[in-house]
């Protein structure tokens, strides 16, 4: 939680809401204005009341003449609430429109900010902005706008009223509602800090819940003594202490207000009366001074419950609007076109903004069609390093070219289609098999999605889908394995012919009825190409151009296999730890390892 | 709604005294609400009546109204300062109550498909409750209160008046009902979409970085635009459905002031009067705008019932999950301490009617190591998981020590086994609790020793508080080779006699493997072992292989028995071998 943004203040929060409401502008002018004269059919049956306790006061009451009188309440009443729901149903659809637009802009947004903006937040958060925090806007905007508006219109013109008849009984009647705004003022204040708690607490519940119920197998195996749903068990406590917490401190001010705003008769009536003793009002003011007092207020009461949700609005329209006013990755206006694929890091140093450096002056050439490989300790930047070549971040010093021209300054399509990146998470969509091939190239015929496939050794899979290439992935029936998902991601870097293909740790995949597939794929992938892979599995890259080792986010060797093998240094140690890995036999019986066995067809 | 309320009373049953009191409390100061408006309609009267009233009267009607206000506040605060905590409190309690069901109840329970409504059941719909006995139920009760009381003042004053109102409130209730009824069809569908829209918006999310790299983010967008256009047509298809029943019904009760004008002039006389009853009739007419405008506030709330009804329906059935387990309570005594497993003539599987596992038979006797070999989807987990009690069998048994692990209580065959999963889970609190499983019983100095077996303890000291280091959200401030090792410490820790091990399939570091690896060797020593291994040289001294496809044994032996008999595990040997030979390189 301490990653949100601070609470912001009242005024700005409000400012940040009305903002991103601004294309609704017009449709809420125009619910509001339905809310505001059907207000002044809320106010008919009162003159109805009022004139048929005239007429009885004064006896000139007749049946005709109450018919007439029931008659045009009658009337008011439909046409109010006719009004009414039609400026609520104009309301809500401005608020789905704007929540659908602003949810557009967000995502538009997301696809332009660095990637270093989203490894500084939980990927949680982003979620919540897109979905809860725009969805709060729907509140204000679909019901709190029109109401206010009418409540507000109902209480001033009543009040209008109540001051033309009698200014002394008016007080009398309007006497409470600012006392009982006032108590509800405090008592906000009071407990704003409170509220914020329960939300951060009901967001911790929610995050340690989830993350238990995707791993029963750990609350079956290792609850014995409740740890493992010890974090769930303190955030229920956590929201709990705090509901209850600002519940007891808003108790006092908050009850003050809705007994106040529902007084309506406490100080209007001894008033008048004692007005009326002295002479100074009539019969007929003070029956309409207690008509009109009798649930005055209540309208207002509606816009208690608004004020109340008013901080929880605004929290979430600063967290989306926070998003919005990301600085985005700069685009040049002058792109150069590089004339080769000869690929230069020159003293690039890059940190993820957190203090430490992730990689310090390195520097490295990466020939067209040559086979380059980052080996190194988790940590070391080999990740980012080749995510640098895609601008998913900039660099902080240094330069990284392409064919001599920085990649700052190349149009990012042109830069983004000269590679074609392989992931270790095999990444997706939940859409057909076609579509999530054709994420490598758009306008690809049936014909190339085949053949590429084929090259990926992933068609005949495809072909026993149960509609082919138009399986729908999102299917839970259709589990493809992690290998099955690797191999169309490789089909997919396959169909954007790029001249550099950038894979990282797409070579980890260990399932042995996976692997060889994965490898021919690979290797179908990379033919005259440009080769640059992060790898963990250091047999794999023996036969690399070149063997790039960064520890600590900088170079500390590079060469062949056979060189580096030979210097004696990290790879060699890597190389080391590598083969004692293989060497470890699972042997439940007490007894040493058994003596190494090299594995066959290594280099070594 | 009735059955709702009894609902809501069961689940409420320890809480039902502070509810009494609270909600009584409540009703008083509501009746109390009204003192003023009676008071009103006796001075009205005596107007009418023709009497006058002096600056005593006055001060006496002050002295009335404000003690009622006084008295109201003083009650209301009594009454909110219960209801307000004991709401939440009741939340909490139903909270810790479904987690200790959830915990105790068979893991198919809450992981797969249940996992999501176990997460809704736990945070939204028991935080329901709170809102509704919070907010929601004191407006009711106001807003059924007063109505109730200015109508008993109708009829004393004014009979027919009161039939009229009675009668406006039975005609509008239905229409109501109607309103809520077709949107409730509406929303089903609503629901649905919004679902899938946000599968949309969480997967644009996620696959940020493919998007990025493919440039493909306006092809995406337009995607996400179809699913968000999805949700705003339900919406307005929902609200479309609503604003004609809602206005009717909002109609209907304000025009209950027409109906009572309309029943007053018939009840008048031709000489503008109603006999000697003229004063009461004013009163009441002065009344009516307190008699039904609270009835539209009821109303307005009273559209949010039927999701309330869902959540407490919801909550209910997962607090009918037994606490304490139908099994024998005391432990089972078992064959050479628990430290065999079997599984025989083993049918399961996740989704009705698919069968992962089909009739497979499998023995791993004391103290040897099992390794399950096969191709993805052979269902070499599911044999894990069967083990581990994840996963019921739809047929056959899974016995450990030779007794049926359904036959247990739950305590004793969660006792007998550890594991290693591909991924590690929840590790909370400090290094030293997540690695005790929070066992009291366990010393700092076998924590330390099965830290080191498991090559973390120099980690570990690295941190700033060593030990006692709080992990972070899903601890990350370790990587994930160390989060692995962290994960092994844990099952270390945990002595029981039988490991589970499901070998991840991607790669670490070269050094990082090597400890993880040590790590596992270390875990297995002395136990009965059950492996998924996807590299095949690590199991190769295993004392039995077994090689499973489409859920059933399909060989089995030492690894140089399947060498010799060329069957399908000497092929994938043979894979495996050239596969491990191979270099990316310029051909």
């Amino acid at each position: 939680m301490s990653e949100l943004p601070d609470r912001p203040e009242f005024t700005a929060g409000l400012r940040v809401v009305a903002r991103l409401c601004r294309p609704a502008k017009r449709q809420m002018i125009v619910s509001s204005a339905l809310a505001a004269v059907s207000t002044v059919f809320e106010l008919v049956p009162f003159v109805v009341l009022f004139l048929a306790l005239r007429d009885l006061v004064e006896g000139t009451a007749t049946t005709g003449g109450f018919l007439v009188l029931a008659a045009v309440a009658a009337v008011a009443s439909v046409v109010r609430f006719v009004l009414w729901g039609r400026a609520l149903h104009i309301s809500h659809i401005a608020a789905f429109d704007v929540i659908r637009d602003l949810r557009l802009d967000v995502a538009r947004k997301l696809a332009t900010l660095p990637l270093g903006w989203f490894s500084r937040r939980h990927s949680g958060q982003v979620q919540r902005a897109l979905t809860e925090d725009v969805q709060r806007l729907e509140v204000l905007l679909a019901h709190a706008v029109p109401e206010l508006v009418s409540a507000l219109c109902f209480w001033v013109v009543a009040a209008t009223w109540l001051i033309v008849v009698d200014p002394w009984l008016a007080i009398a009647a309007l006497v409470f509602a600012p006392l009982a705004f006032f108590f509800l003022w405090l008592g906000l204040r009071d407990t704003s800090d409170d509220v914020r708690r329960s939300t951060a607490a009901s967001d911790e519940l929610h995050a340690s819940a989830a993350e238990l119920f995707r791993h029963p197998e750990v609350m079956r195996l290792f609850d014995a003594h409740g740890a493992v749903t010890a974090p769930t068990r303190a955030g229920m406590d956590a929201h709990e202490a705090a509901e209850v917490r600002w519940s007891t401190r808003y108790a006092t001010l908050g009850t003050a207000f809705r007994v106040l705003i529902t007084a309506d008769f406490v100080a209007v009536l001894p008033v008048g009366v004692w007005l009326l003793a002295q002479g100074r009002t009539d019969t007929t003011s003070l029956l309409l001074v207690l008509l009109l007092a009798a649930g005055i207020h209540q309208p207002l009461e509606r816009a208690y419950r608004l004020g109340f949700r008013l901080s929880w609005i605004s929290y979430g329209a600063a967290v989306v609007d926070e998003m919005l006013q990301a600085r985005s990755l700069p685009d040049t206006d002058t792109p150069s076109t590089p004339a080769s694929d000869r690929i230069e890091f020159r003293d690039v140093s890059f940190s993820h903004g957190d203090g430490a450096e992730t990689l310090a002056d390195v520097s490295i050439t990466i020939e067209p069609g040559r086979v380059t490989a980052f080996v190194g300790p988790s940590g070391a930047g080999k990740s980012t390093l080749v995510r640098l070549l895609a601008r998913f971040w900039d660099v902080d010093d240094g330069a990284i070219t392409i064919g001599g021209v920085d990649v700052r300054d190349m149009a990012i399509d042109d830069l983004l289609s000269r590679q074609a990146l392989v992931f270790q998470d095999a990444f997706l969509f939940a859409d057909t098999v076609a579509a999530n091939l054709r994420v490598g190239r758009a306008d690809a015929t049936d014909d190339e999605l085949e053949a590429a496939c084929r090259a990926a050794r992933i068609h005949d899979v495809i072909a026993g889908l149960p509609n082919g290439y138009d399986t729908d992935l999102a299917d839970p029936a259709i589990g493809l394995s992690g290998g099955e998902r690797q191999r169309i991601t490789i089909a997919r870097a396959m169909l954007r012919d790029s001249p550099i293909v950038v894979l990282d740790e797409a070579t980890a995949m260990a399932d042995p009825d996976n692997e060889a597939a994965i490898q021919e794929a690979i290797a179908a992938l990379v033919v005259d190409r440009t080769l640059i892979v992060v790898a963990h599995r250091l047999r794999t890259v023996v036969g690399a151009d070149q063997i790039v080792v960064l520890d600590g986010g900088r170079v500390v060797e590079r060469g062949r296999h056979d060189d580096l093998l030979g210097a004696d240094g990290r790879y060699r140690e890597m190389w080391d730890d590598m083969i004692a890995a293989e060497n470890v036999r699972l042997d439940t019986h007490d007894v040493e390892p058994a003596e190494p066995v090299a594995v066959e067809g290594g280099a070594t | 709604m009735t059955a709702s309320v009894r609902r809501l009373l069961r689940l409420c049953t320890p809480e039902r005294p502070a509810l009494v009191r609270g909600f009584g409390a409540h009703i008083l100061a509501s009746l109390l609400q009204v003192v003023p408006a009676v008071m009103a309609v006796v001075v009205v009267i005596a107007l009418a009546d023709g009497q006058s009233l002096d600056a005593d009267d006055a001060a006496w009607i002050a002295a009335v109204c404000v003690g009622s206000l006084l008295l109201r506040y003083a009650l209301a605060r009594h009454a909110n300062g219960i209801l307000w905590v004991v709401a939440y409190r009741i939340t909490g309690r139903i909270r810790r109550d479904l987690l200790e069901r959830m915990r105790s109840a068979p893991p198919a329970v809450t992981s797969g498909d249940n996992a999501g409504r176990a997460l809704t059941v736990l945070t939204y719909d028991a935080g329901k409750i709170a809102g509704f006995l919070s907010w929601e139920m004191p407006v009711f009760l106001s807003g059924a209160v007063v109505p109730v009381v200015v109508l008993v003042v109708y009829a004393v004053i004014a009979p027919w008046m009161a039939v009229v109102a009675a009668a406006v409130a039975l005609v509008a209730i239905p229409v109501l009902r109607f309103g809520i009824g077709r949107v409730m069809d509406v929303y089903a569908e609503r629901r649905r979409l919004q679902a899938e829209a946000t599968d949309r918006m969480l997967e644009y999310v996620r696959g940020i970085d493919v998007i990025r790299a493919h440039a493909i983010a306006g092809e995406r967008q337009a995607r996400f635009a179809e699913a968000l256009d999805g949700i705003r047509d339900a919406d307005v298809a929902s609200v479309d459905r609503l604003t004609p029943a809602y206005s009717a019904f909002q109609s209907l009760i304000d025009a209950g002031v027409a109906a009572i004008v309309l029943a007053a002039g018939l009840l008048l006389t031709t000489d503008g009067t109603v006999g000697d009853t003229t004063s009461s009739l004013i009163a009441a007419l002065l009344l009516t705008t307190v008699l039904f405008r609270p009835q539209l506030d009821v109303g307005a709330r009273a559209l949010h019932l039927p999701e309330l009804a869902a959540s407490l329906e919801r909550v209910e059935e997962w607090m009918a999950i037994p606490t304490v387990p139908e099994r024998p309570v005391a432990a089972i005594e078992l064959r050479d301490g628990g430290a065999d497993v079997g599984l025989t003539g083993v049918t399961a599987g996740y989704q009705p009617g698919v069968d992962v596992i089909r009739g497979l038979d499998l023995e791993a006797r004391a103290g040897t190591v099992t390794a399950l070999v096969g191709p993805s989807g052979a269902g070499k987990t599911t044999v894990l998981r069967l083990v581990a009690g994840l996963l019921s069998p739809r047929a056959g048994t899974v016995s450990i020590g030779g007794v049926d692990i359904e036959q247990m209580p739950a305590t004793q065959s969660a006792g007998l086994v550890t594991a290693v999963f591909q991924d590690v889970g929840v590790l909370s609190g400090t290094v030293a609790t997540a690695i005790s499983s929070g066992d009291p019983m366990v010393t700092r100095e076998r924590i330390e020793d099965v830290a080191r077996a498991a090559h973390i303890h120099d980690r570990i000291m690295e941190l700033p508080h060593g030990y006692d280091s709080v992990i972070g959200e899903e601890g990350r401030t370790l990587s994930g080779g160390e989060r692995q090792r962290l994960g092994i410490a844990r099952a270390l820790c945990k002595d029981a006699p039988v490991v589970l091990l499901d070998e991840a399939t991607s790669a670490l570091d070269p050094t990082n493997e090597r400890l993880l690896r040590e790590a596992l060797a270390n875990l297995v020593r002395g136990r009965t072992l059950l492996v998924v291994a996807h590299r095949l040289e690590t199991i190769r001294n295993a004392d039995r292989i077994v090689f499973v496809d489409g859920g059933a044994v399909v060989e089995s032996g030492t690894h140089d028995e399947l060498l010799e008999l060329g069957g399908r595990y000497a092929s994938f040997w043979e894979i495996r071998r050239r596969a491990a030979g191979w270099s990316l390189a310029r051909s």
